[in-house]
């Protein structure tokens, strides 16, 4: 499907959403500063994103753009919660290093 | 053809953008470059023919989220601790880094191999599947109960999310 570099197809689209998930998952796995952890989760988010709209635009059909809505209110919240986490884990420690999650209780 | 040459150029914007956020070590330059990608994303969801996710991805995420990232990064300078903290050990590192390939090539596999059963797919640029008043009618009658229940989510994390921040003296903490 790839094979037509010059007209663009839901593998085209594809593709682009399975490599930008790829990248999130590489820097959820592989980085070690929070901040960057959250980013990737939401690199992967929007990948996800990519390929629902991508499936709704070429199967004719309205639901994947509806969860979308709900996809980018949740990870709006998620943010939020995210950063909360970090911002008391830097006023214990003065550093955002992923080994710190350790220390969560209760 | 026009289509085309911009598919490519937000594909492009998108993935670069991607691979710079998390292979760059300060996070500023990563939040940046994150608007980049988000920015990439929604130039795609025009190009898919929905207009309003694109623009709902622009001021949701390209706004709202990454001031909030910037803010705390801001907050933080946090400048150099991407570096020190980027290397597993080689043996957890190796099995991290062999699961994304892993992932990577099942998705290369499944599109490449599996999804020419969509051949037949034909999208109908002129469908009004993602026109507002048809998602609207959607989100309020097949979605009803998520959408309440995105409304109690969307009041519980100010909650939560003040209720973390105010531990041991929120931002005048010692």
């Amino acid at each position: 499907m790839l094979s037509n570099l010059m007209s663009i197809g839901l593998g085209h689209y594809l593709l682009v959403s399975a490599m930008l998930f790829g990248m999130g998952l590489w820097g959820v796995l592989l980085r070690k500063n929070i901040l960057v952890v959250l980013m990737s989760i939401e690199l992967m988010l929007n990948a996800v994103n990519l390929a629902f709209v991508t499936f709704g635009y070429f199967l004719n059909d309205a639901n994947g753009a509806v969860i979308v809505l709900f996809v980018i209110a949740i990870a709006a919240a998620e943010a939020a919660v995210g950063l909360a986490l970090i911002i008391t884990i830097f006023k214990n420690y003065k550093e955002v290093n992923i080994r710190f999650l350790e220390h969560l209780k209760g | 053809m026009s289509e085309v040459i911009v598919f490519y150029f937000f594909a492009a914007v998108t993935l670069l953008s991607g691979l710079r956020v998390i292979s760059t070590s300060n996070p500023i330059m990563s939040a940046l470059y994150l608007v980049g990608s988000m920015v990439g994303i929604s130039g795609l969801f025009f190009l898919l023919n929905a207009p309003f996710i694109a623009a709902v991805q622009l001021m949701v995420y390209a706004g709202a989220v990454m001031v909030l990232f910037l803010f705390v990064v801001m907050i933080f300078d946090t400048k150099d601790d991407g570096k020190k903290g980027n290397s597993p050990g080689p043996l957890v590192g190796g099995l991290k880094a062999l699961s994304i390939g892993g992932l990577a090539g099942i998705f290369l596999y499944v599109i490449l191999f599996k999804i020419s059963n969509f051949g037949y797919l034909s999208p109908d640029p002129s469908a009004p599947q993602f026109e507002v008043k048809n998602m609207a009618k959607l989100l309020f009658t097949d979605y009803m109960f998520s959408f309440e229940v995105l409304g109690l989510l969307l009041l519980v994390i100010p909650i939560g999310t003040v209720a973390l921040s105010r531990i041991r003296g929120g931002t005048h903490a010692k």
